[in-house]
């Protein structure tokens, strides 16, 4: 089998926090375990669904997997090269390759600036082209997001936030790269027009050879868009699959209880609706045994809250970190 | 049957009067929400909803204002009454919450005193209103009266904690908004806002804001509510999906109208209306193979098309629909559609 285009082992990202001067004085460090130990491969020409709720830690994966956000210790791998302990020259060549799509197509482009200067600025970072091809590069990329030549000199507050999420797509294409991170690139669309970005982004990874990390709170577009999908919660994967494996017959207790609460035109609403009690546990300084545990309804015992489960392969291709596996 | 609706409404209007031109965004809507009736109200951003509400609530601000129609709540049009009327019944007999639930809680006060000044606001309203001029001036003499206004105000915020289902309800009451996650706090504006027991809820995208698993919660919350106090509920959301879970009919709105109104089962089974049909195809879920964007985009409100407003981006556009602006007709029991191809 072809050697995956990302591996990610043992990821952790913790953010110190204080707690007042005293307490830091004279107690030990709390940090927020924000991603704490995470592993996975991504295939090329894939499009790998990442889910969980708010507070799960997966936008901060995504950052720090192009060290938006710096890594507290593991690995990645990008065509076998690794990212984390690449210096700053070679760092800057590798972004290329690895762009990033923002949620919120209001703050993520700088409103002082056309539209033309926001694409165009990652060419000129990189020198893609000379300066002499910059602008006809620029009017190609709108043409490719689906978006008219003559707005290229317009400001980003005279778009919808559809037209504004395009041109982030844009950017995101300029330097041709091989893996872009959507994260959560729908969640601000309204619905109609949530389908024509999704159906952009198919398009232009179909024309473009792109693989996707795909980071969504929205189950059903995850569903529907994802080849594989890993389920995250307080920072930690607990399964990993087929996407169609893992929406049908979920393994772990988290993932069927997200799973049974999707709610779509054709959910069958006499099936039985998993509920969970009480709400997410903090991710500071969390204690030993399964993150779930407190809202778990199907714990096996003590062992639950002694040890954190194990990262077990049920069958080929799908994982979960569960005691009933282990 | 012969119930009274609980509410009414008849052809409104509410436009917002820009420099730029008259933003129609309701633009000649009719409805009826029975007793103890769920009502869903699905469209995109844009398609009037939520200004149809606050129209119900008389919450217009500035530039926006009622043009014509009648709100009838109760059999009473709102319209006629006068604003210390309209704030006599806010909260009480008709309640609204938002998306929201952090922006809707005071930071600085206390659950139990958010949820008891309701209360006591339209307690003592209540009692200015009716009570005759020996009844005020005993009040007046009694030093325990507000004292015993608000022991009965905080038992009834104890309640209200209960009946949304939130553990430790006698802590919690002491507690302030940041301390409770989202989730809670939706349930906490839930309660304040069943505090009077009003006869309406309407519930802006209650739950867009919330995580899959909390929004389940909630719905569910809503939908055992309305079974116990017998409310009627009228839900405003994007996601059919929500609506589904918990109404009976749904109407669907676009560029200020209602396009579609039917139960449920029979919308969604089979949707009637173009734009109905063509929002239902473009949602994605992990059955379809393919979503498909409605062509072009929402008209402005300030332009709208003439005729149907839907047609330019109608797949079944005919030349009266460019031209005429079709009613809304009844094609079946309990189904309405504004549409050319129907009548």
């Amino acid at each position: 089998m072809e050697n995956p285009l990302i591996e990610l082992r043992n990821l952790k990202t913790h953010f110190r926090i204080r707690r007042g001067m005293i307490h830091d004085l004279i107690e030990k460090k709390s940090f927020v375990h924000a991603v704490d130990d995470v592993s996975f491969e991504i295939r090329r020409g894939e499009t790998f669904g990442l889910v969980g709720e708010s507070g799960c830690g997966k936008t901060t994966l995504g950052r720090t997997m192009i060290r938006l956000v710096e890594p507290t210790a593991g690995e990645f791998f990008f065509e076998g090269m690794s990212v984390f302990d690449m210096a700053p020259e070679a760092l800057r060549t590798l972004r290329k390759e690895l762009q990033i799509i923002f949620q919120d197509p209001y703050a993520s482009l700088n409103p002082r600036k056309t539209v033309h200067h926001i694409v165009a600025s990652p060419l000129r970072t990189h020198q893609i082209v000379d300066r002499t091809q910059v602008k006809e590069k620029v009017l190609d990329l709108l043409d490719k997001v689906g978006l008219q030549r003559e707005h290229v000199d317009r400001y980003p507050h005279q778009f919808s936030g559809g037209q504004r999420q395009r041109i982030g797509i844009a950017r995101a294409l300029a330097t041709s790269p091989r893996f872009i991170i959507a994260d959560e690139p729908l969640s601000a669309l309204d619905v109609s027009i949530q389908a024509q970005i999704l159906n952009l982004l198919e398009k232009l990874k179909e024309e473009f050879h792109l693989t996707y990390l795909f980071i969504s709170h929205d189950l059903n577009v995850v569903s529907y868009f994802s080849d594989r999908v890993a389920v995250m919660y307080l920072g930690q994967l607990v399964e990993l699959g087929k996407a169609d494996i893992i929406f049908k017959s979920p393994a772990h207790p988290y993932s069927k209880a997200l799973i049974s609460a999707i709610l779509n035109a054709r959910s069958d609403h006499s099936k039985k609706k998993i509920r969970l009690l009480g709400d997410i546990s903090t991710p500071i300084d969390p204690p030993p045994g399964c993150r779930f545990f407190k809202r778990c309804y199907s714990k096996k015992g003590n062992i639950c809250e002694d040890s954190n489960p194990m990262w077990v392969e049920i069958e080929p291709g799908h994982y979960v970190a569960c005691h009933h596996f282990s | 049957m012969g119930d009274t609706p609980v509410l009414m409404i008849d052809d409104l209007k509410t436009y917002f009067f820009t420099d730029r031109g008259v933003v129609k965004a309701v633009d000649g809507l009719s409805l009826e929400v029975g007793r103890g009736e769920s009502l869903g109200i699905v469209g995109e951003s844009g398609s009037g909803k939520s200004v149809t509400f606050l129209s119900v609530l008389k919450l217009n601000q500035y530039p926006s204002r009622i043009v014509s129609g009648r709100i009838l709540f109760e059999g009473k049009d709102l319209l006629q009454k006068s604003e210390a009327e309209m704030v006599d019944l806010r909260g009480t007999k008709i309640s609204m919450i938002f998306q929201d639930p952090l922006t809707a809680l005071n930071p600085v006060l206390r659950i139990g005193d958010q949820i008891s000044e309701t209360i006591i606001f339209h307690q003592k309203r209540a009692f200015f209103r009716n009570a005759s001029i020996s009844r005020r001036v005993s009040n007046w003499m009694n030093p325990w009266a507000q004292k015993s206004l608000e022991k009965r105000a905080r038992d009834r915020a104890l309640e209200m904690l209960e009946l949304v289902k939130i553990p430790s309800a006698v802590q919690r009451l002491e507690e302030y908004p940041h301390q409770f996650s989202g989730g809670m706090r939706q349930r906490v504006v839930i309660a304040i806002a069943l505090s009077c027991d009003p006869s309406l809820l309407i519930a802006d995208e209650p739950t867009t804001a919330l995580d899959v698993t909390i929004q389940a919660q909630i719905l569910e919350l809503l939908a055992e509510i309305r079974q116990k106090l017998k409310m009627s509920l009228v839900l405003i959301t994007h996601d059919f999906g929500v609506v589904k879970e918990v109404c009976d009919r749904i109407a669907v709105m676009y560029a200020g109208r209602i396009i579609e109104l039917s139960r449920v089962s029979d919308l969604l089974g089979n949707p009637r209306h173009p734009y109905t049909r063509a929002l239902m195809e473009c949602i994605p879920d992990a059955s379809k193979k393919k979503v498909r964007p409605i062509p072009g985009f929402v008209p402005s409100l300030i332009d709208l098309p003439g005729g149907c407003s839907f047609h330019p981006r109608c797949q079944y556009a005919m030349e009266r629909c460019r031209m005429e602006m079709p009613s809304l007709k009844q094609v079946e029991e309990r189904t309405l559609v504004r549409c050319h191809l129907y009548d």
